[in-house]
């Protein structure tokens, strides 16, 4: 289980170096002069000249890649932002507990909200309870989040009253309205998925025999069905994850929130390179990290797959 | 010693016979969520396209007097800041959203396909390969790497597809792999192989038609969700830009002046959510047609 | 209930399936009993009904899209169709148990095989949990495994060993009933012969009765006292093992047979049954293996055949059995 876990963590590097190379080669196309948007408009050709010169602009893109990677992974230096002209890594970390916040309380409520839902859903499959409960859900991934932020805004932070309508500085409340509506989807799409799994347990034969041997229909459902149901909903969660990281772009649009989301956003208004490559490289480092992560939550849920990370078969 | 190998699954081998389109069609003939899906995406498909011809007002025409314009008879959905009818800007707009929506996932779909059936039939290097390309992909959060590429792309609607449909290949041609895996296991593949069938025919008419099934379910609710990103990214500003009328455009147009009129805001995102919804009652009629077992 | 030592009485049950607005009639007024301490066999091919007489019994039916229209199990004089679903949870894995069919997946693959019998130990006999854990390890033991494989799991065991888990479930708190639904099928054909001894020997110790649902005729012999040879979930003959062995009567059982190599004879063909079972949706008119019976005349497909005694409780289920027997004399 530890050379797993090894074998995974080192097979990360190679992945956060695609990444960089990526995401480098996506800002080298971008439209626009990273000279230009640093001095403003009132630069003189030879100043933007002399700028691009300093900054390394002028050489070729393999050049250019080479240093970039010797500063990230060698330096560990995520450079400086070109609007700000303050550390990139500090400015995301200030920056990240908003997001954090808003992607971890999304994601609670996701599997708080989701799961039992669905739970609800199977167990009454054809009743009203699942009737009611699947639309919700159909209606959940199907409403664009952005939108349902707009009109929770109206109702709640406008007509009532209740919460405020963006910004942080109100504590907790801040953050109500945003996770609702970047969770929304993901409960609802958790809703629908621990539903189809657990109706797709329910008609194994292990469930048959559980019955016959006279357990009650409690137990056979929560001791025999939710475990097994449970495990393919763990990569759910993990991609939600995902999902809530890329809302939360969104989500701290709308209500103002001084996020990573935020903060990447107006960098790829402004030009400002640096602090774009290194949010979606620190973004996709802590989504690595989540699905490193699930995949060890299943090796302890499902003894078959920790069998085969310990590539044993037999008697342990 | 068997005396039943006679009768075997003969119950299976004659509706195989009526053909898997046939069944699953009748199946989802039979499913009136799914039917009601189908016949409002029909009916907005053709809204899109006669819209032009039918929109009450022309989509661009302002009007000073008519700014702002609460709904009303004249306007059943009211009229934005330039006095322009609402309601016209939604028809002539389900061109662009829906567009986007079916081009990306189709591009998507394609180049997914293309290399899932690669790297499912080939294994081995190929799939160790490209299987590692697109863990590098999908580590980026999809929203956060669809931004990124229209952002350096530039607006347009040719450079929104492709920033949009990059994000959803990982998951098609992880789909159709181990759709695929699953299959070639199975001994008719061996079987086919046995007597000589060509590579490519292997895969066009063995392979895929057998494990295509969770690809063209994945496809029709991606349609929805690639609708939904297309909005988010023309809401922040990149993606698809004014004067187009574009759902998620005018949303973001509309957004600063929500609290004072709120219908700016309200109906295009009814329009984002009718077409998603019924894309999505569509996917689900069409997953329980597929797998008749699932669905009980 | 006529007979003292009769343990179950199966009366007119009938059990139906509801697919995509199709009524299957997978189990239609099948009648047997069955004394303490015997075993029946249940003989037919892949999908006449045999299973779901056995589920009906347990009562473990899929509800919907199954449904028992009309029929009464008597087992130890009470009505199961009547029971309550709680009284049925005290007779499940206690006075009835069940041997399934896939022993691939009739286990939790997430839970301790061991854990999985002393589950229905604790259930039933009320023992402490670490009692409970000892009596699975002897059970384990009876059957064969290790005991200190209990904290195993079934991924870590082979099929014929599953089988033999899922045997020791069955048997680990002496049910009066055995149902054994094909119970060798899925297993290797070495595996077989050990897990049936095995089976034959525990019911013997344990005096248990049996239902043994199989389409190997072979096992029949070995293990069963009486045969029910069941056809599109009918009873089509019905006689003790020697009436049915030495006499078969109705024409499918005679196909089966037909259908068997025998070492004695020098036949250079097998002979098997024509065609193919019919559509359990739409059964034939009159004799429901008419279309395939060699013998069949228009008096087979019209009216529904009774079965009907031929002498000393062999029941057959045939309106042609002179003719046969005349054809019969002729070939020998």
């Amino acid at each position: 289980m530890i050379r797993y876990i090894g074998k995974r963590l080192l097979w990360m590097i190679p992945v956060m170096l695609g990444i960089a190379i990526l995401i480098f080669s996506i800002m080298y196309i971008c439209p626009g002069d990273p000279a230009q948007s640093l001095l403003g408009p009132s630069a003189s050709a030879v100043e933007l000249a002399a700028k691009r010169q300093e900054m390394g602009l002028n050489d070729p893109y393999i050049v250019r890649l080479g240093r970039y990677l010797y500063q990230t992974f060698i330096k560990f230096d995520l450079g400086t932002s070109y609007k700000f002209g303050t550390s990139v890594f500090a400015g995301l970390m200030e920056r990240m507990q908003y997001t954090l916040v808003i992607a971890l309380l999304c994601m609670a409520l996701q599997v708080f909200v989701g799961t039992p839902l669905g739970i609800a859903a199977a167990t009454h499959h054809n009743g009203i309870a699942d009737r009611i409960c699947m639309f919700l859900a159909l209606l959940g991934v199907s409403i664009p989040a952005f939108w349902l932020a707009l009109m929770l805004v109206l109702i709640f932070a406008v007509n009532l009253g209740w919460l405020p309508t963006s910004g942080v500085s109100n504590g907790l409340a801040s953050f109500i309205l945003p996770c609702i509506a970047n969770s929304f989807a993901g409960i609802a799409s958790q809703a629908r998925h621990t539903r189809s799994s657990m109706l797709e347990v329910i008609r194994s034969d292990y469930i048959v025999t559980a019955k016959a041997k006279g357990l009650s229909e409690k137990t056979v459902l929560f001791k025999h069905a939710l475990p097994n149901a449970l495990i393919p909903i763990i990569t759910i969660v993990g991609n939600g994850m995902g999902m809530m990281l890329g809302g939360t772009v969104i989500i701290e649009n709308v209500f103002a929130i001084p996020g990573v989301g935020r903060y990447m956003t107006d960098a790829i208004n402004s030009r400002d390179y640096p602090v774009v490559m290194g949010g979606v490289l620190i973004l996709g480092l802590i989504f690595s990290l989540i699905m490193l992560l699930v995949d060890i939550v299943y090796a302890f849920v499902d003894p078959r797959i920790k069998a085969q990370y310990e590539g044993r078969k037999g008697k342990k | 010693m068997s005396v039943t190998a006679v009768g075997k699954d003969h119950v299976g081998v004659r509706s195989k016979r009526q053909g898997q389109f046939g069944q699953v069609m009748h199946r989802l003939r039979k499913n009136k969520v799914a039917m009601i899906g189908l016949g409002i995406m029909i009916v907005l498909i053709v809204v899109a396209l006669l819209s032009p011809w039918i929109t009450p007002y022309n989509y661009a025409k302002t009007s000073k007097a008519d700014r702002y314009a609460l709904p009303s008879w004249q306007h059943l959905f009211g009229c934005d800041g330039m006095g322009r009818d609402i309601l016209s800007r939604i028809m002539y707009g389900a061109r662009a959203s829906l567009f986007l929506g079916l081009m990306s996932t189709m591009v998507a779909t394609v180049v997914g396909v293309l290399l899932g059936s690669l790297v499912g039939y080939y294994g081995g290097k190929v799939d160790n390969i490209v299987m590692r390309i697109l863990d590098i992909i999908q580590a980026i959060p999809g929203m956060l790497l669809s931004i990124a590429i229209s952002a350096a792309l530039g607006s347009g609607i040719g450079n929104t597809i492709l920033a949009l449909s990059i994000g959803g290949i990982p998951m098609t041609v992880r789909l159709l792999r181990g759709s695929i895996l699953t299959v070639r296991k199975q001994e008719y593949i061996e079987a086919a192989e046995k007597i000589n069938c060509s590579k490519w025919r292997v895969i066009t008419s063995h392979i895929l038609p057998n494990s295509i099934a969770p690809v063209i379910v994945s496809v029709t609710m991606g349609i929805g969700n690639t609708i939904l990103q297309a909005a988010s990214l023309s809401y922040i500003g990149l993606g698809v830009q004014p004067p187009t009328p574009e759902w998620g455009a005018m949303l973001s147009e509309g957004k600063s002046m929500i609290t004072k009129y709120p219908h700016l805001c309200i109906f295009p995102g009814l329009a984002i959510m009718l077409v998603v919804l019924c894309l999505n009652m569509l996917g689900d009629g069409l997953r329980d047609a597929m797998d008749p077992k699932l669905k009980n | 209930m006529a007979n003292k030592d009769m343990l179950l009485s199966v009366k007119n049950l009938s059990v139906e399936y509801t697919s995509e607005g199709e009524v299957i009639h997978a189990v239609n007024h099948v009648s047997f009993e069955l004394e303490k301490g015997k075993t029946i066999g249940l003989v037919g091919e892949t999908g006449a009904g045999k299973t779901s007489i056995a589920r009906a019994i347990l009562r473990i039916l899929p509800e919907p899209p199954a449904r028992v229209p009309n029929g009464e199990i008597f087992f130890e004089g009470k009505d199961l169709l009547k029971e309550s679903e709680a009284d049925m949870q005290k007779i499940r894995g206690k006075e009835i148990s069940m041997i399934f069919q896939d022993p691939m997946t009739a286990l939790n693959p997430i839970m301790r095989v061991g854990e999985q019998i002393a589950e229905v130990i604790h259930l039933h006999e009320h023992c402490a949990k670490a009692e409970s854990v000892e009596k699975a390890k002897k059970m384990l033991e009876m059957v064969g495994i290790p005991g200190e494989r209990f904290y195993e799991y079934p991924h870590q065991f082979s099929g014929g060993m599953k089988q033999r888990v899922v045997i020791a479930m069955a048997l680990a708190c002496s049910p009066t009933l055995l149902l054994a639904d094909e119970p060798t099928t899925a297993l290797d054909v070495t595996i077989q012969a050990q897990v049936l001894d095995m089976i034959n020997d525990l019911k013997q110790k344990l005096n248990t009765s049996m239902i043994m649902i199989t389409h190997d005729l072979g096992i029949v012999a070995e293990v069963c006292d009486t045969v029910a040879v069941v056809y599109a979930g009918e009873i089509m003959e019905y006689g003790t093992k020697e009436q049915i062995f030495d006499n078969p009567q109705y024409p499918y059982t005679i196909g089966l047979f037909g259908s068997l190599p025998d070492l004695n004879s020098d036949v250079d063909r097998l002979s098997p049954i024509e065609g193919l079972p019919p559509n359990p949706a739409d059964l034939p008119q009159g004799c429901a293996f008419h279309p395939r019976c060699p013998y069949a005349t228009d008096a087979c497909r019209g009216e529904h055949i009774p079965l009907t005694d031929i002498g000393g409780g062999h029941l057959c289920r045939c309106c042609r059995l002179k003719e046969i027997a005349a054809q019969k004399a002729k070939e020998v």
